[in-house]
């Protein structure tokens, strides 16, 4: 079967099992007793098990296979929850993310370490044939109206019994089996209790087997029979339930309960949330945005021929269509808008593991995680926050007994939150560590010959802290796994940069450090400045921008061959577009120049154009696969004339 | 695959036919998108050569080529017959500025023609040679142009 079309599909549904999957076994690793976290989490590997299996993926199914089986032992209380179990899943998950990275990159399934096989099936072995005793009753939790009912038939000689059914494997009408199933063992007594519960088993939300608890007079035996009578059922076990154990383990059910529902809801309000959705291939929605983006391009247009008519009938219709194309504008922005919870989902886990390796104690609080922001932004910003994130876990946070020393909680806090402000999406990395201390940091800049002494004394603390995104800087005099080669926090700046966002420091300390980052919404239009050189018009964008103004011929100096200007007391380079861009018709005398001053970081600027043409709002455009990547070129845009203008690059000009 | 001296490997393919300077040639329909008449192009700095500048087709940014450099030729002045033939490999469209079009036909093009061997004509951008009456009509890779101005461009970035 040729299923490489459907390999999109694949990779983006086992992504999103993958991700559930990991947030689900931390959850389980926090609450060990959560049932239907549990049921999700099978649920979760028995899809990818079939999907993988669809595909052709054979090791990738063994894999989720052996996942399922130690699964079923943990769901049947036969195995309890134990953070090397958590380990040995998580791990597996590792292993199938490079699988799919593998199979897509390859074409071909990669092979993997039998160990995790094996350990899976060691674990599953030993735990169904040691544990046999102290299963069934381990996974009995009855609510208080099932407990009464329960010792109500003891006390008048009924038996319960709890019975686990299988259906065959590739049944079709899984809840017509069931029902039948039902409607069997209405005959002989009672039901008190189904797991899953009966809704799920109607509309088909589980797996192959069942259980269910029965109040009956029969004997076991005959109700197996019956039960086996009905085809593709079988009676996978039927025990007799022992009640005085269940009773004393109540209490605790009745805890666990609670959360159980409260988990349950949230998973049913999230499949609901599903429904609502449809899955749209990212290349339509960038068709879309550049067909609106001709609808804005062609509004201006009109806008400009318009004004030459002064007809009020023509400049209303024009207005009214103007409004529509604004709305229509930002309606599809908005659908282009992703969550930020995508990026963020993936950082319990590594705050987890790393806090693990590094023995620290960490929590790791997340806050504005339904903050959205365009996906050409949320593809990029998870690198530069990963960075952030095990900076803070490396050098930010002390180890448990330093902290215990300075009167810290033992636990450290990170804080990893998000939201939007105007148009702007503000994400903030926080850590209560021992921040960032600025006399070390002057003192190593020194040593390392990033700055003058002289020049040092002045620096404020904030230009200071700025030190720090200059390449190769490190105060960390160890390099370990984590952290500490020095080739961090230059690389997020320029990342952020590049994304046309910004990035702050502001740490005590003692106290801790927060690094704040400042993100346009979306990178497909932008507010720019369009400028002529010679007879072309260029857009410089608006956020690179400090200002603008002119200068006469007299305060232009020379500094090494290099033209320089003044800026209230700040020494200037000087560039003239018209030899940089090398425009064939410019180089005329002017006697005033016009100079736009940009900056990149705290660098700035000053670029020579011909005429100011005005600020407006610009539609992104790539410029082709030829094309892509010139330096010094961020793209180009259409102007209301239909005439195309290039985007300078600012960044690439310091 | 190894063929006999004398024989002609021949196929039949569908051209379009244009001209620049007094030179025939074809670029096979299917790699056409359209022709449209010359727009105004924009210069596009730090470009590589071979590169005129980009059109705004439609609200896309299309790169347009200089054909007749990298073909050795020269346009004639602009005399209203003038085209831009907008084509399509892989994953890549671009705009090339011709002097006509004069249609599109079938040929039998040659791909193993001698005359295409003898360096008389500059082989490297031609896959093959037709006739069409008694004129030749000189059939263009698009693929190795392409290859050729990309390589250029990485040559420049390095």
């Amino acid at each position: 079967m040729d299923v490489s079309r459907y390999m999109d599909i694949f990779v983006a549904e086992s992504q999103e099992h993958l991700d559930n999957l990991n947030k689900n076994l931390l959850l389980l690793e926090k609450n060990p007793d959560n049932k239907s976290v549990l049921y999700e989490i099978f649920r979760s590997a028995h899809t990818l098990k079939g999907m993988a299996a669809t595909m052709g993926l054979e090791r990738m199914a063994e894999l989720t296979h052996e996942m399922e089986t130690v699964l079923t032992l943990l769901k049947e209380g036969k195995i309890a929850v134990k953070q090397d179990i958590i380990d040995l899943l998580l791990s597996c998950l590792d292993d199938l993310n490079a699988m799919i990275r593998g199979f897509v990159n390859e074409g071909k399934e990669p092979s993997i370490a039998q160990g995790l096989i094996d350990a899976l099936r060691k674990l599953s072995e030993g735990g169904s044939d040691s544990s046999q005793e102290q299963t069934k009753s381990s996974d009995l939790e009855f609510n208080e109206y099932e407990l009464s009912v329960l010792k109500a038939s003891k006390e008048s000689n009924y038996k319960s019994y709890h019975i686990i059914i299988e259906l065959a494997e590739g049944t079709v009408m899984k809840s017509a089996r069931a029902f039948m199933v039902f409607r069997c063992l209405e005959d002989f007594g009672q039901i008190i209790k189904c797991i899953p519960p009966v809704q799920d088993l109607e509309e088909e939300k589980f797996d192959n087997s069942f259980e269910i608890f029965l109040i009956t007079m029969d004997d076991a035996e005959k109700i197996a029979t019956n039960l086996n009578n009905i085809s593709e059922v079988r009676v996978a076990s039927i025990t007799e339930v022992n009640i005085d154990k269940s009773l004393s383990a109540v209490s605790a059910a009745k805890n666990n309960n609670k959360d159980d529902s409260k988990v349950e809801n949230s998973i049913i309000s999230s499949k609901a949330l599903h429904l609502k959705t449809v899955r749209v291939d990212i290349d339509r929605l960038d068709d879309m945005m550049n067909l609106v983006g001709e609808l804005v391009i062609n509004k201006t247009r009109l806008e400009q021929i318009a004004s030459g008519y002064r007809m009020s009938e023509l400049e209303e219709a024009i207005e009214q269509m103007g409004r529509l194309t604004t709305d229509l504008q930002s309606l599809v922005m908005k659908v282009r808008m992703v969550p930020i919870r995508q990026v963020f989902d993936r950082f319990p886990r590594m705050v987890r593991d790393i806090s693990h390796s590094l023995q620290k104690n960490v929590e790791l609080v997340i806050e504005g995680e339904q903050t959205e922001l365009d996906r050409t932004v949320i593809d990029e910003i998870g690198e530069p926050l990963v960075h952030l994130i095990r900076n803070a876990l490396d050098h930010g946070i002390e180890p448990p007994d330093e902290r215990v020393a300075v009167d810290k909680p033992k636990t450290a806090l990170l804080r990893l939150a998000a939201r939007q402000e105007g148009n702007n999406v503000i994400i903030e990395v926080e850590d209560d560590g021992r921040g960032m201390d600025i006399d070390e940091i002057r003192k190593q800049a020194i040593n390392k010959g990033f700055i003058d002494p002289r020049e040092m004394e002045h620096l404020d603390d904030k230009a200071v802290l700025n030190i720090i995104f200059e390449q190769g800087f490190s105060t960390n005099n160890t390099v370990n796994d984590i952290s500490g080669r020095g080739i961090g926090m230059d690389v997020v700046k320029s990342k952020i940069e590049s994304l046309n966002g910004t990035i702050d420091i502001e740490t005590e300390k003692g106290k801790g450090t927060k690094v704040i980052i400042n993100l346009p919404l979306t990178l497909a239009i932008i507010q720019a400045l369009l400028v002529k050189v010679g007879e072309e018009q260029y857009a410089i964008p608006l956020h690179s921008i400090d200002e603008t103004t002119f200068l006469i011929p007299e305060q232009i100096k020379m500094v090494q061959n290099h033209e320089v200007f003044l800026l209230r007391d700040m020494v200037l380079p000087l560039i003239r577009c018209s030899r940089l861009l090398e425009v064939p018709t410019a180089d005329k005398k002017n006697s005033e120049e016009f100079v736009v001053v940009v900056h990149k970081g705290a660098q700035r600027l000053g670029l020579v154009v011909d005429e100011l043409v005005g600020q407006q709002e610009i539609v992104i455009k790539p410029l082709g696969n030829l094309l892509a990547g010139i330096p010094g070129i961020a793209g180009a845009t259409i102007l209301g004339n239909g005439q195309v203008a290039t985007i300078l690059d600012v960044n690439s000009l310091f | 695959m190894k063929q006999e001296a004398g024989t002609y490997r021949l196929e039949r393919r569908q051209v379009v036919h244009f001209t620049i300077g007094s030179e025939n040639y074809g670029l096979e329909v299917e790699q056409v998108q359209e022709i449209i008449r010359p727009l105004p192009v924009t210069r596009v700095p730090f470009a590589p050569a071979f590169i005129e500048g980009v059109i705004n087709l439609r609200g896309s940014i299309i790169p347009v080529i200089k054909l007749d450099d990298l073909l050795g030729r020269q346009l004639s002045e602009n005399n209203g017959y003038s085209r831009v033939i907008i084509a399509h490999f892989q994953e890549i469209t671009v705009g090339l500025k011709v002097d006509s079009v004069k249609g599109v036909v079938y040929l039998n093009i040659d791909i193993d023609d001698p005359i295409l061997k003898q360096a008389q004509i500059k082989t490297r951008y031609l896959s093959g040679i037709g006739k069409l009456n008694e004129q030749l009509i000189l059939l263009l890779d698009l693929a190795s142009l392409l290859e050729d101005v990309k390589l250029n461009k990485q040559e420049e970035k390095c």
